[in-house]
């Protein structure tokens, strides 16, 4: 099981971590919280709670993949979404995203997410697209 | 340059909702051809035909999910506009995830229609510039001789001639000749050229 390493404060100091780590962008539903800490094959979960400082936390920790949680709405996902492309080209990014919201979806897709996974997020789903992408 | 114009490709079971998009694209100058299933296309389509397509998503038969894959095997880089009804996200991921060029759901404007097929019309058109491009390159190397490849590929690889002539087990005079030849041949005015023409044939990983 994972999540034992959850760091909730957004901060992360010290040696650069070896685990693989799922960061989550945003501090998402408590049933979004659960879904992502049951993952398997990540060791660390941590939050940054602004898309800024979770650029710089994905710099400074082995990132297996990064979540972007749905209440992030308010920021500028698609900018950010670019921006992480071009320095984590190989990073898997999963955005959480409102359920029939397709043009979000769409617009999450084509400026770099990995795949996009409606709220409330299905354990398998997200299992399958993580697999899927860090094969 | 192409002799054929630029055509939107309409790939929709329902003959209304064809006739009104060839309507809406004809009134905005395009050219329009249309087609009743993704079968109908494919049985049809050439590859050199520059354009996009306008794909309904549920079509009896081959859905238009399964044709895009189709294209995906034959390599084809034609730009995918999905046009759905009853779109929902794991639908619209995975047609992006296979490379569409845009998913878009009914109902819609007219104009955002039109803006996002100009706008992949405009994509075909750079990527069939660079395809075309990679074809040139790609037609000069294969009119390099074994040693001409040999000294290309070193010399694009920061090698001196005198450390190439080393490798080779030949004169560095013979290295020059060679080396002028290639830069002929690959119509080349610069080192530099050479390497960024075989970094678009062979791009690093």
């Amino acid at each position: 099981m994972m999540g034992s390493d959850d760091s909730d404060d957004g901060t992360m100091d010290g040696p650069k971590e070896t685990a693989r780590t799922i960061i989550v962008a945003g501090q998402s539903s408590r049933r979004t919280r659960e879904v992502l800490r049951a993952l398997r094959g990540f060791t660390n979960v941590i939050w940054p709670t602004s898309l800024e400082s979770t650029l710089a936390q994905a710099s400074s920790v082995d990132a297996g993949c990064l979540v972007i949680a749905d209440d992030l709405r308010e920021e500028p996902v698609d900018e950010f979404l670019q921006e992480a492309r071009e320095l984590y080209r190989n990073l898997p990014i999963f955005v959480i995203t409102d359920p029939d919201d397709v043009a979000e979806a769409v617009a999450a897709m084509r400026h770099g997410a990995t795949a996009v996974i409606e709220i409330p997020p299905s354990y398998a789903a997200l299992c399958d697209e993580v697999a899927r992408a860090t094969q | 340059m192409n002799p054929h114009p630029a055509t939107v490709f309409v790939v929709d079971d329902d003959e209304a909702v064809r006739n009104s998009l060839k309507l809406l694209l004809k009134s905005a100058g395009l050219a329009a051809q249309a087609a009743v299933s993704g079968q109908d296309f494919l049985a049809t389509y050439d590859a050199s035909q520059p354009g996009c397509i306008l794909l309904d998503v549920r079509m009896p038969g081959m859905s238009g999910l399964e044709m895009q894959h189709e294209l995906n095997l034959r390599g084809a880089s034609i730009p995918v506009i999905f046009i759905t009804g009853h779109g929902d996200i794991p639908m619209a991921v995975e047609a992006m995830q296979h490379g569409a060029f845009d998913f878009l759901q009914k109902p819609f404007r007219d104009s955002d229609l039109l803006e996002r097929v100009q706008r992949a019309l405009a994509r075909d058109a750079e990527v069939r510039v660079r395809l075309r491009h990679t074809d040139r390159i790609r037609e000069r190397l294969a009119s390099l001789s074994p040693r001409e490849r040999e000294v290309l590929d070193l010399v694009t690889r920061g090698k001196a001639n005198k450390m190439v002539a080393g490798d080779l087990g030949v004169s560095q005079r013979t290295v020059e000749i060679h080396r002028a030849h290639v830069m002929q041949k690959m119509e080349a005015n610069s080192l530099a050229e050479l390497v960024r023409m075989m970094m678009t044939v062979a791009p690093p990983p």
